[in-house]
């Protein structure tokens, strides 16, 4: 809108007031210093073995809505009911909301967002016409197999055994009930569109682009890694994954780890991209980075919902808007559809105050007009 | 309705009348039972009000600016040292043209402390642009709050209503309280073309950068002058309904007068009473009650004095280093105007009685009698030290 003139004393309102909008006056010219949504790297993600984006998730909790918090976990994790139950949750242990009260139960919420039911529809890339068997079905198996067919290929696990899983299936039944493994082997093979054999018998490697070989978590002269060796037999360079000593079964997301990798390998092996990358995630947060006096204390809670709003999202926008409430010129604006805070460079004028009152530290001011 | 009634009571009971929306006021000598009786008359539900309980005056008004913006009657009542703590928030209600009525208790400011009656607080908010008028008796305390209203809402300027410490606030005399229904009658409801509204939102006290800031002012200045004739208008509308007038010049015996006292505030009585005694004497004398000093009534005042020679001023303050206030308003007023010689004399500060006597006396000096005070500077001080 354009600047009204005024051309005599009585068309001045009485009252010393605005007349219409100021929005002509580009005040974004003013600017020296120009806030950016850097989100930080959360310290409970940081000290994830898969990298999972734990405050995205719990923020998905937070709002009611697990299938949204499932889906982000599972673009990292094909088995997030397993990892809820066994992983030895390195996350909670860096959890800064212990600076003010408890930690959040990290585990359990991600329990609780691998409850959501359905398969969540992750993208699948376009059919590359490769064929890939993964001999052996643990963790890592079962990983590099998940992510080998989001990666478009046509991927079949070979399982000596009756059931898949590997060294899960030896897993206390107080830790990890055999039908929660099962569910969560059906859904990975549904989210990657890959089949399971279970009791695979050697010589079904006929038409194979790439073979890849998980005995990682058995002994080398084991019965269970000699089968698993042998359905491999007769290929010339199969991928082996390996691990020195194995994994417990807190380590699950370990071998989850190296099976995403595997998959990486045996993309560059095909002659394919990559399927997996970490986002590159600024510096991992601190509790300088909080303002805790936005926080009020909370008691941990059971409930799952109640639980997730304790997060306090650490370095990473959860769309709380205190840079909207704090900002003078109402430059800090919600975009709802894209989920993102969108700035008005052209009315901002880099005073600072949504970086200063953000409570999670992921408004920086960048040295730029 | 008669009552026997004291001025700090009528001054509550004038903002009842005129279903005032919200009070925010801070108690303070001799004011306090202003503000004591209307918390009781919102406490008791009598009044359909808000009243915001502050920690100063500062605050008080403050709150009364931010009510007003909403379009809210808002009445305030303080004295002397609390006025003198308002004294931003005076610009800022002026300034931002929001009606607001005060009722201010004019007493002497400290140091050394001093209760009493004495025009220096409100004579030293002249300048931040309220309407300051000055109440002679406790009827007009009831009837200029109604005026005052009425003016403001119509000009969009806060007005100060006066009463004199303890000879007005403290002093009970037999008034007409009118009903209801004919101060509503007389005073509709505030609805002002502007104010607070979220669903049609506006920056109050915007900045103005210098392109537009002298015009604002400008057209501030040409509509503060026009309250003189505003507020006579009222006043006559006043006196059509109510039978009672309160303009902002009041004359006794002015006609043939040659020598005028003029005074503000309660001493108007007195001065009426001095111009008698000096008519028997064969004085030409008068007396003329400054009702309204801000804005300066320049037309109704040069008319009233045009054919006076002498005129007796007193002023209950001062103007240190210069002279009695009301005396330099008054040159200013007559400046290229008027022959008539202005004698300033400086009485009744911090509390002294002023009398008919007294006023007769300096009358009789000015026109060449027993002085009776001692001059310094332009002006007479009366009861002092030698």
């Amino acid at each position: 809108m354009a600047k009204k003139q005024i051309d005599s004393v009585m068309q001045l309102p009485v009252m010393p007031l605005t007349i219409e909008d100021m929005t002509w006056n580009k005040t974004g010219t003013w600017r020296l210093l120009t806030p950016v949504q850097q989100d930080k790297l959360a310290p409970c993600r940081a000290a994830c073995p898969l990298g999972q984006p734990v405050p995205q998730m719990i923020h998905q909790l937070a709002q009611g809505d697990p299938a949204a918090g499932l889906a982000l976990l599972m673009a990292y994790n094909p088995m997030p009911g397993v990892t809820g139950r066994l992983c030895y949750h390195p996350c909670q242990a860096k959890c800064l909301r212990k600076e003010l009260d408890q930690g959040i139960a990290i585990q359990s919420l991600e329990k609780s967002a691998s409850l959501a039911q359905g398969a969540p529809a992750l993208e699948r890339r376009a059919d590359t016409g490769k064929k890939v068997a993964v001999c052996g079905s643990g963790p890592a198996g079962l990983a590099a197999a998940y992510f080998l067919g989001l990666a478009g290929n046509s991927v079949t696990v070979l399982e000596p055994g009756k059931t898949a899983g590997g060294f899960l299936t030896q897993a206390k039944a107080g830790q990890l009930a055999p039908e929660v493994l099962a569910q969560e082997t059906r859904r990975l093979s549904q989210v990657a569109g890959i089949t399971i054999e279970t009791q695979a018998a050697p010589g079904s490697l006929e038409g194979m682009d790439l073979v890849l070989v998980d005995a990682g978590a058995y002994a080398p002269d084991s019965a269970e890694a000699k089968a698993v060796k042998a359905l491999a037999q007769g290929d010339a360079e199969p991928l082996v994954m390996e691990s020195e000593g194995g994994f417990k079964a807190s380590q699950v997301a370990h071998a989850l780890a190296l099976g995403r990798e595997a998959a990486n390998q045996a993309q560059a092996a095909l002659g394919l991209p990559a399927v997996f990358a970490q986002p590159e995630l600024g510096p991992v947060a601190t509790v300088e980075d909080l303002t805790l006096g936005f926080f009020a204390p909370a008691p941990v809670s059971e409930q799952a919902q109640e639980e997730a709003a304790r997060c306090l999202s650490c370095g990473t926008c959860n769309l709380c808007q205190q840079c909207a409430l704090s900002c003078p010129d109402a430059c800090c604006n919600l975009n709802e559809a894209g989920g993102t805070i969108e700035i008005d460079l052209y009315h901002c004028k880099g005073c600072g105050i949504c970086s200063y009152e953000c409570p999670r530290g992921a408004l920086v001011m960048e040295n730029q007009p | 309705m008669k009552k026997v009634i004291m001025g700090t009571e009528t001054a509550a009971l004038a903002a009842v009348l005129a279903r005032v929306q919200v009070v925010a006021a801070y108690p303070i000598t001799p004011q306090t039972v202003t503000v004591e009786e209307l918390s009781d008359y919102i406490g008791k539900g009598e009044l359909d009000a808000e009243y915001i309980t502050v920690e100063s005056e500062h605050s008080a008004m403050a709150a009364c600016v931010g009510a007003s913006a909403t379009g809210s009657r808002a009445f305030t009542a303080t004295s002397s040292q609390g006025l003198a703590l308002m004294h931003e928030m005076l610009h800022h209600a002026a300034g931002g043209r929001l009606p607001i009525v005060m009722l201010n208790a004019n007493r002497a400011l400290s140091p050394p402390w001093n209760l009493y009656c004495d025009h220096t607080d409100s004579l030293s908010q002249r300048d931040t642009g309220w309407i300051q008028y000055y109440c002679c008796d406790v009827q007009d305390v009831m009837d200029s709050t109604f005026i005052a209203y009425r003016v403001a809402e119509k000009v969009m300027l806060p007005v100060m209503i006066n009463l004199d410490g303890f000879y007005l606030t403290h002093t009970s005399e037999v008034i007409d309280v009118p009903s209801q229904n004919e101060v509503d009658r007389y005073l509709p409801p505030y609805d002002p073309a502007n104010k607070v509204d979220v669903d049609n939102p506006s920056t109050y006290g915007c900045v103005c950068g210098a392109d537009l800031f002298s015009s604002l002012k400008y057209r501030r200045q040409m509509e503060t002058l026009a309250v003189e004739q505003a507020w006579q208008e009222a006043s006559d509308e006043f006196a059509a309904q109510f039978g009672r007038s309160h303009a902002p010049v009041q004359g006794h015996r002015l006609d043939d007068a040659e020598v005028v006292i003029v005074t503000i505030g309660t001493a108007g009585g007195a001065a009426q009473l001095a111009a008698d005694a000096l008519r028997q004497e064969g004085v030409a004398a008068g007396s003329l009650n400054l009702a309204m000093v801000r804005p300066f009534p320049y037309q109704s005042f040069r008319q009233a004095v045009s054919g006076a020679k002498h005129l007796v001023v007193l002023d209950r303050d001062v103007s240190f280093g210069a002279e009695g206030i009301v005396a330099q308003e008054i040159k200013s007023c007559l400046y290229g105007q008027s022959q008539a010689q202005v004698h300033g004399f400086i009485a009744g500060v911090g509390g002294m009685d002023i009398t008919e006597e007294l006023l007769a006396d300096m009358t009789r000096e000015a026109l060449g009698g027993q002085k009776q005070g001692l001059q310094l500077g332009d002006s007479i001080w009366i009861k002092v030290l030698p």
